[in-house]
């Protein structure tokens, strides 16, 4: 739009305001007894009485039930009687009857924001029962503001915006692939992006899951399968979003693939892996396998297709010459689309702490080798690790002995800056404690831990089952690991805070419980979807107890740890309600939306910007000529950007600082006629 | 320091006290207090806002120029904003608000932020206790508003 085109449309919405207030405001007020609720302390005959010398109130009734049958009625008939075409009713509060009125008048032909409700009753009678003349008094001064409010209330339109019906989510994990599932189930087309070469994320990674000791591969196989197979579900593997553009029902989303090498035809023969000379250590084994520079990350990973690493290619060229089918082709480029969707899901998940920062725990130092992470013990016993399954020291390959787990690693740790509680840390510790106790019945398995937090059904079972398999468990946070410089084994020094005994554990092994922290590109990710992040680094919800899945942003929801560390439970129940939300709208086709937004008065707009900086859903956009734009379905009606504009340029319709002042003036004691008459 | 040992001749220079509460957990615990009727200070009068994040200085002044003894804003607790940050973006305003009072001669205490949870009415009930022992400390030291101070 262009600026003229816009301070046309400005002087065509301010036109319509100017008309609106050149037409004489009739006011009905209707004070309402509720019974003895009110009218036993409020006198409500006098707040009728005074509410009729109110400058444009045409009618000012009292009536023992507003809300029953003849009550609307009463103001209903005003309406049609007196040409009544603003209505103020002084009862209870707007959440309990606000609606009941609006939807009278509406009925009536009058827009439903004409109505304003004014609460008598939890604001005053009930909580002032014993000081009736002063509750009275209030109750003239609440009423008079109602009035004075309603005298300016502007109609506001109720839009239909069409949606776009197709969703992006972004992340295969679990959450991600149960999401995209759902959608896809609901009818909507589905553009699944990930950013790793295969789709299952991180349960793809484990060994086992608690609280069953389930194969994951085995649970999560028919959804990969379900979404990759699914005809509505288009996915896009080594992809990553470049920019989003739009708002709630339609974004445009523009996603950058990086090329495989390896064409669509590719048969995952294997032959190109087999001959490719180069072995590098295996990200998605968390180093404890080797992959070749053409690989297939595990065997049964969906998309089937190898993928050349071209960072360790050394384009020796044997694998495109062994290639049966002449898949593989070094020349493709990294190709970028764009997808219109209605909504998004992000479902990006977490990252394994790195605990590096952790000095004295020495990981990843050299002599330390012995000192892993869970993921990297779960990987080791995965089935196919190169351990065969087996728990080896990586430094010697010898079976441990004794295996310390250490707790709240880069969790409830201050000193890292991470307060909060992974949540899930115990649970897996528990479990793979039992399962190593169990597979070497001699070794000795302590954990050492600062609480043990395993709620939730099945889960003290877990527990309980780790403590009678024999595994040790140790109060108190271990201060250090230390290494024997000759002998090279390693003790962790921890104090048992429940005897009081400081301790000195030796162990073969150490596994760090590392906490789940937010992934990495989280940050530039969060920016681009103009998505807010809580001080952890996770992408806020929009409520934590009333709407956890939305984001800060309409039409973008938030499935599994990227919100905040969860399980595997968790993080499918999320992403199915995060499938369900995002359909909504898609699935009815269109967003109804209350204009409840701010207007702009060019005029007076001095292109600071600052409305935008306070923003949050993000809904104003700041034009080329410096101007703001509010986008009208993006906002959420907060006002937030009132007080920040120095100039008063933009204002809330129905809230703005004339409309507010008018109440405010009645309500402080000022008033227009109302000097001492009570 | 509770509200009964409040002299009689400060409260009753307490007439008018202007509160905006926001629509979510503002309202909503000024509902819950009334329908516990959990009583307080009838000078107690309630504006409705969206958020306390759209009241900024205008409307804090217009309050106090047209009679408000004391201004406070009530919104949800802090990391609880529906909108996700307009009562952190409030405090800041009422803190900056407070200073140009001091600056002044003013008492700082005509004007306060608090928090409530709509699932509690005491939240908000402590809120409005909170204003007028405050309130009652100004005039005490200092007078109304409306003396001028």
């Amino acid at each position: 739009m262009t600026v003229e085109e816009k301070v046309k449309k400005t002087d065509e919405i301010k036109g319509e305001a100017d008309s609106k207030y050149e037409e004489e405001p009739r006011i009905g007020v209707f004070v309402c007894h509720c019974g003895h609720n009110i009218a036993d302390t409020v006198d409500v005959a006098k707040v009728a009485e005074y509410a009729k010398n109110l400058p444009n109130v045409v009618k000012a009734e009292h009536y023992m039930f507003m809300c029953s049958k003849p009550g609307v009625q009463m103001v209903k008939d005003s309406i049609e009687e007196l040409g009544v075409n603003r209505t103020v009713v002084a009862s209870c509060s707007k959440n309990q009857h606000g609606r009941t009125f609006a939807n009278a008048i509406s009925e009536m032909g009058l827009n439903k924001h004409r109505h304003q409700q004014v609460n008598i009753r939890e604001y005053n009678s009930w909580v002032h029962k014993k000081e009736k003349a002063k509750a009275t008094y209030k109750a003239t001064r609440l009423v008079e503001a109602g009035v004075n409010r309603a005298r300016k209330l502007e109609d506001v339109e109720t839009r239909r915006v069409a949606t776009t019906k197709a969703a992006l989510v972004i992340g295969a994990g679990i959450a991600g692939l149960r999401s995209a599932h759902d959608l896809a189930e609901l009818g909507i087309p589905v553009y699944l992006i990930e950013k790793l070469s295969t789709i299952g994320g991180h349960m793809t990674q484990l060994n086992k899951t608690f609280p069953t000791l389930e194969c994951p591969q085995c649970s999560i196989s028919p959804l990969t399968n379900g979404v990759a197979n699914h005809p509505l579900v288009e996915l896009y593997t080594n992809a990553q979003v470049k920019s989003v553009e739009g708002s709630m029902g339609n974004f445009e989303v523009e996603v950058e693939i990086k090329p495989r090498y390896v064409k669509d035809n590719c048969t995952s023969c294997g032959e190109c892996a087999a001959h490719c000379p180069v072995e590098v250590s295996s990200e998605w084994d968390s180093g404890m396998a080797v992959r070749k520079a053409i690989y297939k990350a595990y065997p049964q990973a969906i998309p089937a297709t190898y993928i050349r690493d071209k960072k360790n290619c050394i384009e020796c060229n044997t694998c495109i010459n062994v290639c049966p089918v002449q898949a593989i082709d070094f020349s493709m480029q990294k190709e970028t689309k764009t997808f219109k969707v209605g909504s998004i899901v992000v479902a990006v998940g977490y990252d394994e702490y790195n605990p590096t920062e952790i000095e004295p725990y020495h990981y990843g130092q050299e002599g330390y080798e012995d000192v892993i992470t869970q993921l990297k013990l779960e990987r080791m016993l995965a089935p196919g690790s190169l351990t065969n399954s087996q728990l080896l020291r990586p430094s010697d390959a010898k079976i441990p002995k004794s295996v310390v787990i250490i707790q709240c690693v880069g969790s409830r740790n201050d000193q890292v800056g991470n307060v909060y509680c992974t949540g899930v840390c115990c649970k897996f510790a528990v479990k793979n404690a039992r399962i190593v106790k169990e597979m070497y019945p001699d070794s000795d398995v302590t954990i050492c831990y600062i609480d043990i937090r395993t709620p939730g059904l099945n889960f003290e079972e877990l527990y309980k089952s780790a403590q009678e398999v024999g595994v040790r468990f140790i109060r108190g946070r271990p201060s250090e690991i230390i290494r024997d410089p000759v002998s090279g084994n390693l003790e962790v020094i921890v104090e048992d805070t429940l005897s009081m005994t400081p301790l000195q554990l030796k162990a073969d092994m150490v596994v760090l419980s590392a906490a789940m922290v937010p992934p990495e590109g989280i940050g530039p990710l969060g920016s681009k979807l103009h998505v807010l992040r809580s001080k952890e680094g996770f992408l806020k919800e929009f409520h934590i107890k009333m709407n956890p899945t939305l984001s800060s942003k309409g039409g973008i929801f938030l499935a599994g740890a990227i919100q905040g560390p969860k399980d595997i439970s968790e993080s499918v129940a999320q992403a199915g309600n995060a499938a369900a939300l995002a359909a909504a709208p898609l699935v009815k086709g269109y967003i109804e939306r209350e204009m409840l937004v701010p207007s702009v008065d060019f005029d007076l707009c001095v292109r600071c910007g600052l409305c935008k900086t306070v923003c949050a859903p993000a809904a104003i956009e700041i034009n080329d000529d410096g101007t703001p734009m509010v986008n009208e379905i993006a906002c959420k009606s907060c006002g937030m950007c009132m007080p920040a504009c120095p100039t008063g340029a933009i204002q809330l319709i129905n809230f703005s600082d004339e409309q507010l002042l008018d109440e405010i003036i009645a309500i402080s004691g000022g008033g227009v006629i109302c000097e001492d008459e009570l | 320091m509770s509200c009964e040992n409040i002299e009689p001749e400060v409260l009753e220079k307490m007439e008018n006290i202007v509160v905006f509460m926001c629509n979510e957990c503002g309202q909503g615990s000024a509902n819950t207090a009334g329908v516990a009727r959990m009583a307080y200070n009838p000078a107690i009068r309630i504006v409705r806002v969206q958020c306390t994040g759209q009241i900024g200085p205008i409307q804090i002044m217009d309050a106090l120029s047209n009679g408000a003894d004391a201004v406070a804003c009530v919104g949800c607790c802090l990391g609880a904003c529906h909108f996700f940050n307009g009562n952190v973006l409030s405090m800041h305003r009422i803190k900056l608000l407070k200073k140009v009072f001091k600056e002044l001669g003013y008492s700082d205490q005509f004007v306060n932020q608090y928090t409530s949870r709509a699932a509690e009415g005491e939240t908000a009930v402590g809120d409005f206790e909170d204003i007028v022992i405050r309130l009652a400390t100004a005039i005490r030291e200092e007078g109304t508003i409306k003396d001028g101070c």
